[in-house]
């Protein structure tokens, strides 16, 4: 028996939606297999299902040469499947030891061992070359990518795991980190352990995965050895149709290089920030570039109000502002896409329409406070129709539509305000590749019109096509400006490492 | 919305739980209890339910926008101490004084709370939990713990008035000026959009340009208006302030007929009808045990059996996966 896993005909419907129809494929034992779609392919339902989050309508599932119906996560997790979601299932309060061996303590006359705990523990993070402090730390005060390599340390070492599935882990983690997550994965193929991994990076499949599985619509489009195909084959298998890797547009013609609107001078805020300037002219867009923790999402929070600077000036259309709450951002025109979609940005249990007149409710009411409902109704549908937002209703709860329809709500959201700054904050993390390209070209379309941009990404691919001007954070610095045919991904490369390189020399005299 | 054809019967049994659980009372008690069906006993039940109907309407907006307020029966004694006090000072001119000082002064209980809660960011079960006591203390000084017997012809009055010369009780004038006040409140303005925000997602409420701070101050002035009012109509009612005994366990009776609405208990949604049935349905079971002579042990019984069924029948509709709720919030 060398398939680990086998789903034979697999279907389940929601109320209205045909998730998944039909679905049959296999996975042999120690095969890395990637599981590709746009969203609301049927990808999480499916993964759900196998981890026993949802049940199936009809189909058979049979694992480990035995057929299982899972009924909970516990039950799949005991028949050797673990799964890693994008949100964590963690103690955000306890320890990385505790996290890791909650649930499974080593125990000698009833009382935990905390010393063989935490030198187990130790082992396993030494393992995958991964520093930290794993005792007395609380989870919550670590980056998102150490909580995800805890996930994964606990689902190997703890679960006894036969098969993993991995649910765009790449997402939150940084070049060397994906890097090291990688290494994880071949002692996986190495131990025999298979791994679903789902991810919406073409690269990532290439370099880690032996085969690929490609859905869409619910239905089973294919599965290759990544040996026998290529990026663009993969994605047409993934949209059906063919997309030219879109280049830049022209240079903005509207960005008038004398006017700014908005700068920010030598800001430091302890101890993420401690010197950042730049500024933004109209209708640019403005990138942020540097490594995971270099601080570009507090600029974007310090622009905003959502943090007070330290020190440093900002000054917006000509004055200088201070301002104490994102009361005082919005009221000028400035609109964040913050970097978590779901914990904030969308109101996950109002519907589509409140959420995207909630930012400009004072302009739907009339004196007295009383919502104008023919107003925000129509105004919604606008931009569901403009933007291609697809729901099934504006009353829709937004928490039911997938990611990236989300992103175009929150976008929606701030246009209805006619903004003059769009601070994005990964603004495709998580989406698909057409939802991808349809939000950059709406991106360019805001700058087309006047609209600052100032877009902050871990993608520099995404950056070097969108941007005007790009900006490079090192360490709460802002260290270069890259333009023009100077923006390329290996000068972004090249000016971090040299940068890095020349601090380290730095302190070693 | 689908139309009500298209549901099974399960589901119209949960969606409709609370009606179905009001109109099981109801029947219940025309065929047990004696003399429930007279008309004496609906405007009696009326007049018991106006004061309850304010403040749970005010609890319901504060469980709304994600908090709680338990001192709204020390709130409701505070503020029966202050209309007797103030009538006793102005004489017997001074009605309009006596019913707007209480207004005021809890209005501020619920201003200063807020203000705590907002600014400390202290849960609003401690902040409310001390001031339930606080409130209580103060109260109990103002009338030296002693029962003021109101002494305000126009007032006393007041609590027995009956509409235009039917037996209509006035209470019910001000039960439905309650519920169409806060139905344009929550549902038509714009305030009400932003309290179910901010109980939904604090954090991007105040990305969007909400205020926040000004927000849940307010939502707290609602609750200790709502309080006064409360207030103003038991004083009447009873035509005494006991600031002992005055709205004591009131704040229980309160959640419990927002929780029997399916309102969640974490914010994020108004359902002002759920809540005006959960406060009849309240109020019914305590007449029900009331005129049965039922002992006052199995009427506790009783009372918190019903309200847990229907909250579980509420419960059963919203089964969502809570394991793959976001527990990590990134530091």
């Amino acid at each position: 028996m060398s398939n680990v896993l086998e789903m034979q005909n697999i279907s389940k419907t929601f109320p209205g939606v045909k998730a998944l129809n039909n679905i049959s494929f296999s996975i042999k034992r120690g095969e890395v297999r990637a599981l590709m779609g746009e969203n609301g392919a049927g990808k999480s339902t499916l993964i759900k299902i196998l981890s026993g989050v949802y049940q199936k309508d009809s189909g058979n599932i049979i694992f480990d040469g035995k057929e299982i119906d899972p009924k909970s996560v516990l039950e799949s997790a005991r028949e050797g499947i673990s799964a890693i979601y994008q949100e964590l299932n963690l103690i955000p309060y306890l320890s990385i030891s505790e996290n890791i061996f909650a649930g499974f303590y080593p125990v000698k006359n009833g009382m935990i061992q905390w010393r063989e705990m935490e030198e187990r523990a130790a082992k396993m993070f030494a393992d995958i070359k991964v520093d930290v402090d794993i005792n007395n730390a609380e989870l919550s005060s670590m980056s998102t990518a150490v909580q995800q390599m805890v996930a994964i340390v606990r689902a190997i070492n703890m679960m006894d795991a036969k098969l993993i599935i991995m649910d765009e882990p790449t997402s939150s983690l940084d070049a060397a980190e994906t890097k090291s997550l990688f290494e994880i994965i071949r002692d996986l193929k190495k131990k025999n352990i298979s791994v679903i991994f789902i991810t919406h990076r073409l690269d990532e499949v290439f370099e880690i995965c032996d085969t690929v599985t490609v859905l869409k619509d619910g239905e089973y489009v294919g599965t290759r050895n990544v040996k026998n195909i290529n990026k663009y084959e993969l994605v047409k298998m993934m949209i059906g149709h063919e997309v030219a890797e879109e280049r830049k547009m022209a240079i903005n013609t509207i960005c008038d290089s004398k006017s700014y609107l908005c700068e920010l001078r030598n800001i430091a805020w302890n101890p993420k920030l401690s010197n950042i300037s730049f500024s933004i002219r109209k209708g640019e867009i403005l990138g942020l570039g540097g490594l995971l923790g270099s601080g570009r999402s507090e600029c974007a929070q310090i622009l905003f109000g959502c943090n007070i600077p330290d020190s440093g000036e900002v000054f917006y259309e000509g004055n200088r502002i201070s301002l104490k709450s994102p009361v005082g951002a919005v009221k000028r025109k400035m609109a964040f896409c913050t970097e978590s979609r779901r914990t904030e940005g969308i109101i996950p249990n109002m519907s589509v329409e409140e959420n995207i007149c909630i930012a400009n409710l004072s302009e739907f009411s009339n004196k007295i406070g009383w919502t104008k409902r023919k107003k925000t109704r129509s105004e919604t549908e606008r931009f569901v129709k403009e933007f291609s937002i697809k729901t099934p209703s504006i009353k829709q709860l937004v928490k039911n539509l997938s990611g990236g329809n989300q992103q175009k709500v929150l976008l929606a959201r701030w246009l209805c305000m006619n903004p003059k700054l769009i601070i994005l904050d990964e603004p495709t993390r998580g989406i698909d590749v057409a939802a991808k390209a349809e939000i950059e070209k709406m991106i360019r379309e805001f700058a087309g019109r006047g609209i600052s941009i100032l877009m902050i990404s871990s993608e520099l691919p995404e950056l070097v096509r969108n941007c005007d001007r790009i900006i490079i954070i090192y360490e709460g610095k802002t260290i270069k400006e890259l333009s023009g045919n100077d923006m390329s991904e290996e000068r972004i490369m090249q000016t971090i490492t040299k940068f890095h390189e020349e601090e380290q020399e730095v302190e070693m005299r | 919305m689908r139309s009500i054809k298209n549901l099974s019967a399960a589901e119209i049994l949960q969606r409709f739980s609370a009606p179905i659980i009001l109109l099981v009372l109801i029947v219940f008690n025309a065929l047990f209890t004696r003399n429930f069906l007279s008309i004496n006993v609906l405007w009696n039940a009326i007049m018991q339910s106006s004061s309850i109907m304010f403040v749970s309407l005010g609890m319901m907006v504060v469980i709304a926008s994600g908090g709680i307020d338990i001192s709204v029966g020390s709130t409701l004694g505070f503020g029966s101490a202050l209309l007797v006090i103030t009538s006793y000072a102005g004489g017997d001119t001074n009605s309009l004084l006596a019913v707007i000082v209480p207004v005021i002064g809890c209005a501020l209980v619920g201003i200063i709370q807020g203000l705590i809660i907002a600014k400390f960011k202290i849960p609003p079960l401690i902040v409310t939990l001390a001031f339930q006591s606080l409130i209580r203390g103060i109260a109990q000084y103002c009338t030296k713990g002693k029962v003021l017997v109101l002494r305000d012809p126009l007032l006393n009055e007041l609590g027995y008035l009956k509409v235009g010369g039917t037996s209509i009780p006035i209470q019910l004038v001000f039960i439905a000026i309650a519920i169409v006040i806060f139905y344009i409140l929550t549902k038509k303005m714009a305030f009400g959009s932003r309290i179910e925000a901010y109980g939904d997602n604090p954090v991007a409420s105040r990305i969007v340009g909400i205020r926040t701070f000004q927000l849940v101050t307010l939502v707290y002035m609602i609750s200790g208006i709502a309080c006064a009012c409360g207030s103003i109509l038991e004083t009447t009612r009873i035509q005494a302030a006991d600031s002992s005994m005055l709205g004591l366990n009131m704040e229980m009776d309160a959640i419990a007929a927002v929780a029997i609405s399916g309102t969640p208990l974490t914010g994020g949604k108004i359902r002002i009808w759920g809540t005006v049935v959960g406060v009849f349905i309240t109020q019914l079971i305590t007449m029900t045990v009331n005129m049965n002579n039922i002992q006052y042990e199995y009427s506790l019984l009783l009372k918190g059996a019903i309200i847990f069924f229907a909250i579980l029948v509420q419960k059963s509709k919203e089964k969502t996966k809570k394991g793959l709720r976001q527990v990590v919030q990134n530091g």
